[in-house]
């Protein structure tokens, strides 16, 4: 479904050049749950971003479903993030000033549809991840963990064919934990969503169909 | 996803705020401009009603005058070897002597008459047989003053078109007699309009009554209007002084043209309006400044939203309309509240009876004028919005 | 600490200078228009210079008669003046001038429109212009009718370009005139005594004599000191109140009202005195709307300052939450952005102060208004930067106390104010 070859990133800034990855090949297939392991700063993250089509490589190339994304308009890609892709950001990410069901439908506002319809679905979002008494709260009257919770339900909301997410338990107690990756799995189970999924647990890893390791960049097997 | 921008908006009421009570005060005081520009415009459009150009006036100022006297006396005699002496110059091709409201003096006189049981207010004027056509006043209806008045029991009377509106509406006019409380007054003519008051007065009731200078015996007369050929300088006025005060040697006599005291008029009425435009220009330009300040200060605030719209699925367009609709949505918000008090203005009629039109064309004119603006501000802060990109945007944190 | 404050101020003041230069350009402009509506309020309504003779005294400029039949407002005639105001016994002086009559010349193939002005030798004494040639006529040549002439500097360069205008004759009105003195174009005091040319009112053409109270005279009345202004005002009542009618028109009563120069301007911008009224106070009246209109006008641009200063203090919330969670007190933090405003709208002040001056030279240059010399006044221009500084100090201590009021937590979060 995504295919990176040959992927670099490199961000220079004024001082020095940080290779943030370099010689990257993976093939993530459809309906595939993928784990990316890696120490701190090794470039988890840059690469969740160049999947989502949030970044672009420095070299390489990177295809969906088959097509180069070098080749494509800013329009074509906002479309393709929409309706293909589910982010869930490691720091949430959240607007302030929006409340947690408003919040929840911002990907569904890109696309045609009924604002009854939009409510509908972001609470039903809010319910699968368990947050169904918090919709009218803003982000700054909520947990960490309810914040990533949040961010879970906005990513999964539009039906997303893949879901990129960076440490997606990280701030939640081996409960809340347990239930996000059951979510995860069960979309990818039963809707074939493909999810890629950052973690530093190694036994939720474990449960992954394949896990990508990087080290200072590189990827490592 | 405009529901979505009422939302953001609401949510940021307070913030919002400032800015909208800024566009609020920048609508009232551009309303009041427009009104004041619109108001003069709309009235200057009207006809005049009377010719301006190379109509000169002569001012006659003796011992006591300006006070009534009865019969014939020494001035009397005076005025009439003045006329006597005018008409003796070629260059002078008409004149009528006129009561002192001439036209851009600022002098009024006003009287009623009552008709059907309704009073009418108008603006009177003296005048003698030869006024209509030194000043070039056009007759619709009926007849201007002559000779024949001389043996007519009521009092001859010509008015305006409006006037006359308002006393028959459209039933006939002329030979129609009003009964005033000492005089019988007979319409004898109708006039367009004679707006001696300058083009920036809404138009008004007015009528002239005849009165010739061998029959002083209830007026004043201390000005004489008269027509000239065209293009007379100094030389030739310099030259009719000399001759008139040597025949009215203790006289104090000036000479104005029509042309100057509507050039006078107008400056007095254009500077004011002039530097209060200005200084409203500056006052929205003041804001506008601030307001693109505050927007594109806004956006570095709100690159992580930007970032995760990016993320979510909104094209760098979605963003730049985002920020447009949401400054135009707020603007709208303050034209709202503009537009409620502007409402008020006629309703309590503070500035009296005006065109509605005026009103509702300043209005919009304001509206649209501050839509201009602040979608200009809200351009390049959009623009840059846009180009934020959303994997640099989100990283920041 | 303080140089410290102003070390910072600086520095934050170039890194926004955007925000910087929004700021000064409302603060200057808002400054420029004060100083101009000063300048023409002061030139109009206040002309005369506090402690000289005119700020001590009231001006006789309308009666009033009423009747069944009639009722108007009227300036007094010479007659009236001279047997009821100039004969009171509370006043120093008292001073009987016409109002202008226009008169053409013709000079050089040129005309010249002037307003002339008969007035008796008193009025030299009370208006103090100042003569850059010559000297007023005195009360001999009042007396005598003999044709002396003052004028102003602008009149004397129409009539003999650069040659000196003193001992030389000119025509005005059919008669020649000596001229005596030249007055400074920029130092008549106010409208009132405006003219372009003074003459000894018993050369006038009018019959000064005539019996009626109404003509196109008025009367300066000079107190000993001002606060014998009521005294005053009760004698003219006094004198007045019991008048029978005289000459031409009958009355039922007849006031005649007396009243400051600001109050006469007053009364002539509002208008509208009612029957019987008078136009006490309608100065002061018009200088409270005239107040009212200028912290209308500084509305906008408060908000405005209000709006940027919003923006540049939560910039930096995040940072005074950090700080506040290490300890520093909100009153630093205030005085830190207090500090900030009033470098700026001392900056605006300076700005203001240079356009002010060149645009009033401009105005002074136009002849919008006759005679009308604007200089810069110190004191006015101190009252506006006050004012100004008030203003800068409000829009800055407003969103610095509500931040400084906000718990570090909110701060750091990023807030709303
Ligand atoms: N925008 C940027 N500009 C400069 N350097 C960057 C930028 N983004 C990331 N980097 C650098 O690239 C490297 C990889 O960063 P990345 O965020 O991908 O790490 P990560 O694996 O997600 O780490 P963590 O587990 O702490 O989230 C780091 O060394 C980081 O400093
Ligand atoms: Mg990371």
């Amino acid at each position: 479904m995504i295919k990176l070859e040959n992927v670099e990133k490199v961000y220079r800034t004024s001082a020095i050049e940080t290779l943030a990855l370099s010689d990257i090949n993976i093939d993530v297939r459809k309906g595939e749950f993928l784990a990316v392991m890696g120490p701190s700063g090794s470039g988890k993250s840059t690469l969740l971003n160049i999947m989502g089509l949030l970044d672009a490589p420095t070299e390489g190339c990177v295809e969906i479903e088959g097509r180069p994304v070098i080749s494509m308009g800013d329009r074509q890609l906002a479309r393709l993030r929409n309706e293909k892709v589910g982010f869930v950001f490691q720091s949430y990410h959240l607007i302030n000033d929006l409340t947690v069901v408003d919040n929840v439908e911002i990907p569904l506002l890109y696309r045609r549809m009924a604002s009854s319809q939009r409510r509908r679905m972001a609470l039903a979002a809010l319910e699968k991840v368990g947050l169904s008494a918090r919709t009218k709260h803003f982000p700054g009257q909520l947990s960490g963990g309810q914040c990533q919770r949040v961010a879970i339900a906005r990513a999964i909301v539009g039906e997303p064919e893949i879901i990129l997410a960076d440490e997606p338990t990280g701030n939640l107690d081996s409960v809340m934990g347990e239930e996000i990756l059951k979510i995860l799995v069960g979309l990818n189970e039963n809707e074939e969503t493909t999810v890629v999924m950052v973690t530093h647990n190694q036994a939720m890893a474990d449960r992954t169909e394949r896990i990508i390791r990087l080290f200072d960049g590189s990827q490592v097997n | 996803m405009i529901r979505h921008l009422f939302k953001l908006i609401w949510n940021r009421r307070k913030r919002n705020f400032l800015i909208m009570s800024e566009i609020f005060i920048s609508f009232i005081v551009l309303f009041a401009v427009g009104g004041m520009i619109f108001h003069g415009l709309n009235n200057t459009a009207k006809p005049l009603g009377f010719e301006y150009k190379n109509v000169w006036v002569l001012s006659m100022n003796w011992k006591g005058s300006g006070m009534e006297k009865s019969g014939e006396s020494e001035e009397n005699a005076g005025v009439r070897q003045v006329l006597q002496e005018m008409q003796a110059f070629r260059e002078i091709r008409n004149l009528t002597w006129a009561s002192s409201n001439i036209p851009y003096s600022g002098n009024t006189w006003s009287s009623s008459l009552e008709y059907n049981n309704r009073q009418h207010r108008f603006h009177i004027f003296y005048a003698d047989d030869d006024f209509a056509s030194v000043m070039g006043i056009p007759l619709i209806e009926g007849r201007w003053f002559n000779k024949e008045e001389d043996v007519l029991k009521s009092t001859p009377l010509v008015i305006n078109r409006q006037l006359r509106e308002a006393f028959f509406g459209s039933g006939p006019a002329i030979g129609q007699t009003i009964v005033g409380e000492e005089k019988e007054y007979t319409i004898i003519g109708v006039i367009d309009q004679y707006r001696y008051k300058g083009e920036f007065e809404k138009p008004y009731n007015v009528a002239f009554r005849r009165n010739v200078v061998y029959d002083t015996a209830s007026t004043m007369v201390t000005k004489i209007m008269f027509a000239v050929r065209e293009g007379l300088g100094v030389e030739f006025e310099e030259r009719l002084m000399k001759r008139l005060a040597s025949v009215v040697r203790d006289w104090t006599l000036n000479i104005e043209r029509l042309e100057d005291k509507r050039a006078s008029y107008f400056q007095g009425k254009i500077v004011p309006i002039a530097v209060i435009g200005i200084i409203a220009g500056f006052l929205v330009f003041n804001v506008a400044l601030g307001l693109f300040g505050v927007l594109w200060y806004s956006i570095s605030r709100r690159r992580d939203e930007i970032g995760v719209r990016r993320a979510m699925g909104a094209s760098s367009l979605d963003i730049s309309k985002l920020i447009l609709g949401e400054t135009v949505v707020i603007a709208a918000f303050g034209i709202a509240a503009g537009v409620f008090v502007a409402i008020q203005v006629p309703i309590i009629g503070v500035f009296g009876a005006v065109a509605e039109g005026v009103y509702g064309l300043a209005a919009l004119c304001s509206a649209i004028l501050i839509l201009v603006i602040v979608s200009t501000c809200a351009v390049y802060p959009g623009w840059l919005a846009a180009r934020i990109q959303p994997a640099m945007a989100l990283h920041s944190e | 600490m303080l140089k410290n404050y102003i070390k910072i101020a600086w520095k934050v003041l170039l890194r926004r200078k955007f925000f910087t230069f929004v700021s000064l350009f409302g603060i200057s402009f808002t400054l420029l228009v004060l100083m101009i509506v000063a300048a023409l309020l002061t030139h109009f309504l206040a002309p005369a210079g506090p402690g000289s003779r005119l700020d001590r005294s009231l001006l006789v400029g309308f009666v009033e008669v009423y009747s069944e039949d009639i009722h108007m407002i009227t300036t007094p005639s010479y007659y009236f003046l001279d047997n009821h105001v100039r004969t009171m016994k509370t006043p120093e002086m008292v001073s009987i001038h016409s109002a202008p009559v226009t008169i053409n010349e013709y000079v050089r193939n040129n005309k010249l429109e002037l307003n002339l002005k008969f007035t008796d030798a008193e009025f030299w004494d009370i208006v103090e212009m100042d003569f850059v040639e010559g000297r007023p006529y005195d009360r001999a040549a009042v007396e005598n009718a003999t044709p002396v002439t003052v004028i102003t500097e602008k009149t004397g360069k129409e009539y003999f370009g650069q040659e000196a205008p003193v001992g030389k004759y000119i025509a005005a009105d059919g008669i020649n005139y000596r001229v005596v003195g030249v007055i400074a174009n920029e130092d008549i005091p106010t409208w009132e005594a405006y003219a372009d040319i003074y003459v000894p009112v018993t050369t006038s053409k009018s019959d000064l004599g005539r019996v009626s109270y109404y003509g196109s005279f008025g009367a300066y009345v000079l107190a000993h000191d001002k606060s014998d202004f009521g005294k005053i005002k009760s004698e003219l009542r006094k004198r007045t109140e019991k008048l029978e009618p005289v000459g031409d028109i009958e009355f039922d009563w007849l006031k005649c009202y007396i009243g400051t120069m600001t109050d006469y301007i007053g009364a002539q911008i509002l208008g509208g005195v009612g029957v019987g009224e008078g136009f006490e106070g309608t100065g002061t009246y018009l200088i409270l709307i005239i107040i009212l209109g200028m912290i209308l006008f500084m509305l906008l641009p408060t908000i405005n300052l209000v709006n940027i200063n919003v923006s540049r203090i939560i910039e930096r919330a995040s940072e005074i939450g950090i700080r506040k969670a290490f300890g520093a007190s909100s009153r630093t933090l205030v005085g830190q952005f207090i500090v900030e405003n009033v470098i700026l709208t001392l900056i605006g002040g300076a700005i203001g102060f240079i356009i002010s001056i060149a645009a009033l030279e401009i105005v002074s240059g136009s002849g919008i208004v006759p005679y009308g010399e604007f200089t810069l006044n110190m004191r006015i221009f101190l009252y506006c930067l006050a004012i100004c500084l008030f203003f800068g100090l409000f829009s800055g201590v407003y969103p610095a106390f509500k931040m400084s009021r906000l718990h570090p937590v909110e701060a750091l979060r990023g807030v709303d104010l």
